[in-house]
């Protein structure tokens, strides 16, 4: 399969977009160019306009918080007759089972990507920092059926952009693949790591690449948020390590660099007392939020805990976006914001089969995307 | 009779000049902020075709400013004018018109680009409230305020400064 974005440039180092690159080739001297190109909101609105004017029309569609409460306390029927007021209510219509609304849920973010792929421009790279993760994800199932010869489960065939034949035939002969997934599936062929060493390394590079897309596109905004990822991906790193008490060299393997927290603060903290670990952290950029999200005070956060209060710091970032009326990052937001919505939903009913208490399911719940 | 030159060209040449940039400075701004807008307006009105009547508004304000280039240049043409012909306007003169011209110019060619950015990000609200319409008209309209302005100066300069010359001149 075709792929643009070949990473053919280290993501940890700081590259100028291709937009800079090209106003570097001008060859009139500054005083006489009037290039409206260079000044970030014409640019950006030329670029972003359509896709924001569509997502500006489908905003009011998104699950608000109002639903949300409902859904809390409904049964598992009542709950598809609220989701009717929402787009993914033509989805999950009949839907009875774990499996049907899984279905219908990847079919409708299914969806959510075609209008991406519809309203983006042809050079955004928005796209594929979403439908990567796919990529990867299938590659992770790939790799981890063979090295433990065991069946391929929690396949996304229809989320990924690469078809999963040609990632199962680059399993097998990585040159077949386009970078990054090639670069992957050598390192571990090569090293033939564990099945959980493996994922550290599969999810290195996908965290990697997504920076290194959001330094192609040159948005503040998605480097900001690729970043975060890193740091929290390296925190949870931190968390399991020392629950786990693991190695300290095993624990280095497991972090990826780029992030804001420099890995070996981070490796110099993971030794640490607990209470002189937060005292450190606490003074890294994400400060009194970084020790809600690690639960100081509190019971320790379990990873899951800490899965949901990361999100909702990104979710927070997001929400601070919002006051960017156009460019790639109310369009990032808004697919976000989509994104959370499935993740919550999908909670919910799976909560609902299960019969769970609404007081346990208000806990598990993210923040959603509008207040 | 030919009239002094300034800097090398004629009045009629430095009128002309002037008329030019007014017109292109005007016309500039309200092609781009026009652009600008028409772009998330296109996006809003693929999924909601209703809301073409309050989005119109949005996207024709940036437009004004290439009318303001334009009055500017018709000005030139038809009042300035001297009664016995441009052969007759000194290069002075011709170069004062020249600068009343150039507020228009300027303060139109980045006030229509800038409405532009500012109207997209009003057709976002109208997009989630038609009701908002009003409001999300006023914001665009503050940066009419300038180009407003601008066109002021500039005929008060012709009036008020440059015409008074033609009757001392004679011409």
């Amino acid at each position: 399969m075709y792929r643009k974005y070949r990473l053919e440039v280290d993501p940890l180092k700081e590259q100028p977009s291709p937009q800079a690159e090209g106003r570097k080739l001008k060859k009139l001297p500054d005083y006489l160019r009037i290039d409206l190109g260079a000044i970030k909101p014409f640019h950006e609105t030329l670029r972003y306009g359509h896709a924001v004017g569509r997502i500006r029309a489908q905003e009011m569609r998104l699950l608000m918080p109002h639903h949300v409460g409902r859904l809390i306390e409904a049964d598992f029927q009542e709950a598809l007759h609220i989701l009717d007021e929402v787009e993914m209510g033509d989805y999950l219509a009949g839907a009875s089972t774990a499996r049907e609304v899984d279905d219908a849920l990847i079919d409708y973010l299914h969806d959510v990507y075609e209008f991406l792929r519809e309203a983006l421009p042809k050079d955004s790279v928005l796209f594929e920092f979403f439908h990567c993760r796919y990529d990867f994800h299938n590659l992770k199932v790939l790799l981890k059926a063979r090295l433990e010869g065991t069946g391929e489960e929690a396949l996304l065939p229809r989320l990924g952009r690469i078809d999963v034949e040609v990632l199962r035939r680059g399993v097998e002969n990585p040159l077949e693949l386009p970078s990054p997934y090639k670069e992957v599936v050598v390192e571990v062929l090569e090293k033939e790591p564990s099945p959980p060493e493996a994922e550290t390394v599969i999810d290195r590079h996908f965290l990697r690449y997504r920076l290194y897309l959001a330094r192609r596109e040159g948005s503040d905004f998605l480097l900001e948020f690729s970043r975060t990822s890193i740091d929290f991906a390296n925190l949870k790193a931190l968390l399991r390590a020392r629950q786990l008490g693991k190695d300290r060299e095993v624990f280095q393997r497991s972090l990826v660099e780029g992030g804001y927290i420099p890995v070996t603060y981070i490796l110099e903290v993971y030794g640490d007392p607990e209470e002189v670990m937060m005292r450190k952290l606490e003074q890294t950029r994400y400060s009194s939020r970084l020790l809600e999200i690690l639960g100081e005070g509190e019971e320790k956060p379990s990873l899951s805990d800490f899965d949901r209060k990361s999100d909702d710091y990104i979710m927070d970032m997001l929400r601070a976006s919002r006051r960017i009326s156009v460019g790639a990052e109310p369009v990032f937001a808004f697919v976000r914001a989509r994104e959370n919505e499935v993740t919550m939903v999908r909670m919910l009913l799976m909560a609902k089969l299960h019969n769970l208490a609404p007081e346990a399911i208000e806990k598990m719940l993210r923040k959603p995307y509008l207040e | 009779m030919e009239a002094a030159t300034f800097g090398g060209l004629s009045g009629l040449h430095w009128a002309l000049l002037g008329a030019a940039l007014a017109v292109i400075g005007g016309g500039s701004g309200s092609s781009m902020g026009i652009t600008y807008v028409a772009n998330v307006a296109g996006g809003i009105l693929t999924d909601m075709p209703d809301r073409f009547g309050p989005l119109l508004p949005l996207v024709v304000i940036p437009g004004t400013q290439g009318i303001y280039g334009f009055i500017t240049g018709v000005l030139v043409a038809f009042v300035m004018k001297p009664s016995s012909g441009w052969e007759a306007l000194p290069g002075w003169v011709g170069f004062q018109i020249f600068l009343a011209c150039l507020p228009v110019c300027f303060v139109c060619f980045v006030s229509g680009a800038y409405q532009g950015l500012t109207s997209a990000g009003a057709a976002g609200m109208v997009a989630k409230r038609r009701e908002e319409m009003g409001r999300a008209l006023v914001l665009p309209a503050l940066v009419e305020t300038y180009a407003v302005l601008s066109l002021i100066i500039t005929i008060l300069y012709f009036f008020v400064v440059i015409r008074p010359f033609y009757s001392t001149l004679g011409i």
